[in-house]
């Protein structure tokens, strides 16, 4: 197995409260690691410290990816060099098409990779067929980013990006959260088709549910900061029956 | 000369507006609206006082007038030249009166079938200060829109002008004013009068973009059902001050007023949006609506926002009105930044989203490429 991310010893605070306490987790090309943990026990602090949100203030360790230290990156850096969120809350942008929005970060993509960005036809032609792929209503790609969008709508929002995107290393943020079963399905069905051997999934959630739709090949249980156990789906039927109590720190 | 030493005794012929401005007092930094704009070091200044020539008008498809003076004008707008127009007894600037006190002759543009007129104003005097006013006559039933674009290369100058507007009954006026001002030592205070007739519309676009010290008051009155569209853009940058005050009164039942303001300050401009709208009681079922949102993209920015509303009438459809001023919402910012848009690529957007609302109703691409541009270069 060949590691698309290194995480070594990350500690984060967001303001003064320190999150992060140590945070050690390999993950690998092509695998889909999920992350559980109940809350505060700082699963989307992980997920921020990667993407390079500024809430989150990196205090010791650091993080490798494709063996690179991006620790200290701008996040458009890393968005550039293929690590994507896709959000639990999306936000609404009144005012910026989500068309015009796409087709601004294929093209900054694209110049990053060093090919010629797509015209605005080119790049309709490759947005409708997506669009149709997932289901979702034409009239959504002429509409302000999220703006009235449903929970459902949002989410398959974040998805339409990922898979115009085409990124290396994709976080699902509790994708599954506010969704109904078809909608899950929906998700989980256009996650499936992306994975490929050289592209990783980290999927944060709660539930059962979407792992069932989307089998993980590791499942880390996060607390208090800390990777408490990392493991296989086995993981999670323990989860299921014990609750976190079973993996408290020795 | 200095405007604050202006003798009112040697203009016993215009005894009316000396009274008045005798009864005003002149404007001190006291003055309600005048408070945040910093009159009193220009009108302290020393200029050269200028008072604009009329000479003869070449033809051309659109107006030009070149410090106060018409050069250009199509054959089809009648322009003449007024000795004692009417004025606005009513209208809140001192600095109303004191422009028509120094003006000698008004230019009249009479606009008596619908059509699209551009105005070129240039201001090119250095050191000097420059009066006149423009009256225009909007012709019952007729629907006209006025463009006006400002081309500045006067320094340490200052410039009173302003617009008499008359809109007869049934008429629509729209009157963008683009004001770029690309020179931080460049003045202008402009009063505005404008007087709607029943059922006649004034839509006002106002974009002003820059680093100078421009006020623009607008004292607008609307009789029965007659409609006042305001829509303000601010962009000002440097130690910029841009305002716009207005004195908006519904005095005839069924008027409405609707008012955007949209500012983006950076650098230490001061923006400025002052807007008493004024329901008098024969405004019976008027609306007013009046909603101003800055964005201040550093800390030493400045805005100056206040929407007010006077009713006196206990029988109203809507009275509404809000203010907000903050930064850019840093969530977009960063989920934008996530999907790879540079940092100023992506304010840049959430910039333009700000004000895409007035940029949607006045449906012209041509400004917003302008705002793009001067934002782009100044950033």
């Amino acid at each position: 197995m060949s590691t698309m991310m290194k995480i070594e010893n990350l500690h984060a605070k967001i303001g003064d409260k320190q999150i992060l306490k140590g945070i050690d987790l390999e993950m690998f090309k092509g695998k889909v690691h999920a992350i559980m943990g109940p809350n505060g026990a700082g699963k989307s602090t992980l997920s921020k410290a990667i993407v390079g949100h500024p809430d989150v203030e990196v205090t010791e360790g650091k993080i490798i990816y494709k063996g690179k230290d991006i620790t200290n990156w701008e996040p458009e850096e890393r968005a550039l060099e293929g690590i994507f969120m896709a959000f639990q809350h999306p936000v609404e942008i009144p005012g910026v098409n989500n068309a015009y929005f796409l087709r601004t970060a294929l093209n900054a993509k694209r110049k990053h990779l060093g090919l010629p960005p797509l015209n605005a036809a080119e790049f309709l032609r490759l947005l409708k067929e997506k669009i149709k792929e997932l289901g979702m209503r034409e009239e959504m790609i002429h509409r302000s980013l999220n703006e009235g969008f449903s929970g459902g709508e949002k989410k398959l929002n974040e998805i339409l990006q990922m898979e115009i995107l085409e990124p290396d290393f994709v976080i699902l943020d509790e994708i599954d959260s506010g969704l109904d079963i078809d909608a899950l399905k929906k998700v989980s069905e256009a996650i499936n088709k992306m994975r490929t051997p050289d592209r990783t999934f980290m999927i944060i959630t709660h539930y059962r549910k979407i792992l069932d739709y989307i089998e993980p090949d590791f499942v880390h249980v996060l607390k208090n900061g800390k990777v408490l156990k990392t493991g296989g789906i086995e993981i999670v039927d323990a989860l299921e029956k014990e609750g976190y109590k079973i993996f408290e720190e020795a | 000369m200095r405007v604050l030493d202006i003798n009112l005794e040697e203009y016993g012929a215009k005894k009316a507006l000396v009274q008045k401005l005798k009864s005003m007092g002149m404007p001190t930094p006291k003055t309600e609206h005048y408070r945040y704009f910093g009159i009193r070091p220009i009108l302290d200044k020393e200029y050269i006082p200028y008072s604009p020539p009329i000479q003869s008008i070449e033809e051309a498809d659109h107006i030009e007038i070149v410090d106060g003076t018409v050069t250009k004008a199509p054959k089809s707008i009648f322009v003449e030249f007024l000795t004692n127009p009417k004025v606005d007894d009513s209208h809140y600037d001192q600095i109303y009166y004191i422009n028509h006190l120094l003006v000698d002759k008004t230019i009249h543009f009479e606009l008596e079938k619908d059509m699209e007129l551009k105005i070129v104003q240039k201001f090119t005097k250095t050191g000097t200060f420059v009066p006149y006013r423009i009256k225009i006559s909007v012709h019952p039933g007729i629907n006209a829109k006025i463009e006006e674009e400002f081309i500045v290369y006067a320094e340490e100058s200052l410039y009173f002008y302003g617009y008499d507007i008359d809109l007869a009954k049934d008429s629509v006026l729209q009157l963008l004013q683009n004001r770029v001002t690309g020179l931080s030592s460049f003045a202008q205070i402009a009063p505005h009068s404008v007087r709607c007739d029943k059922n006649s519309e004034f839509r006002l676009f106002t974009f002003d973009f820059g680093v100078a010290k421009t006020l623009h008051n607008y004292h607008i009155t609307l009789e029965e059902n007659a409609a006042a569209n305001a829509n303000h853009v601010i962009f000002a940058k440097e130690e910029a001050r841009l305002g716009n005050t207005f004195h908006i009164e519904n005095r005839g039942k069924d008027s409405r007023t609707h008012q955007f303001s949209r500012n983006i300050l950076k650098d230490r401009a001061r923006g400025i949006f002052d807007g008493l709208l004024i329901v008098k009681n024969p405004a019976k079922y008027s609306a007013i609506y009046q909603d101003s949102k800055t964005i201040l993209l550093n800390d030493g920015a400045y805005m100056v926002s206040k929407p007010q509303m006077e009713i006196y009438t206990e029988y109203i459809s809507e009275a509404t009105h809000g203010s907000t001023t903050g930064q850019l919402d840093e969530e977009a910012l960063f989920y934008l930044r996530q999907r790879g848009i540079a940092k100023e690529q992506a304010k840049e957007m959430l910039v333009l989203s700000f004000l895409d609302e007035i940029f949607e109703k006045l449906g012209d691409e041509k400004i917003k490429k302008e705002f793009i541009e001067l934002y782009e270069e100044r950033e």
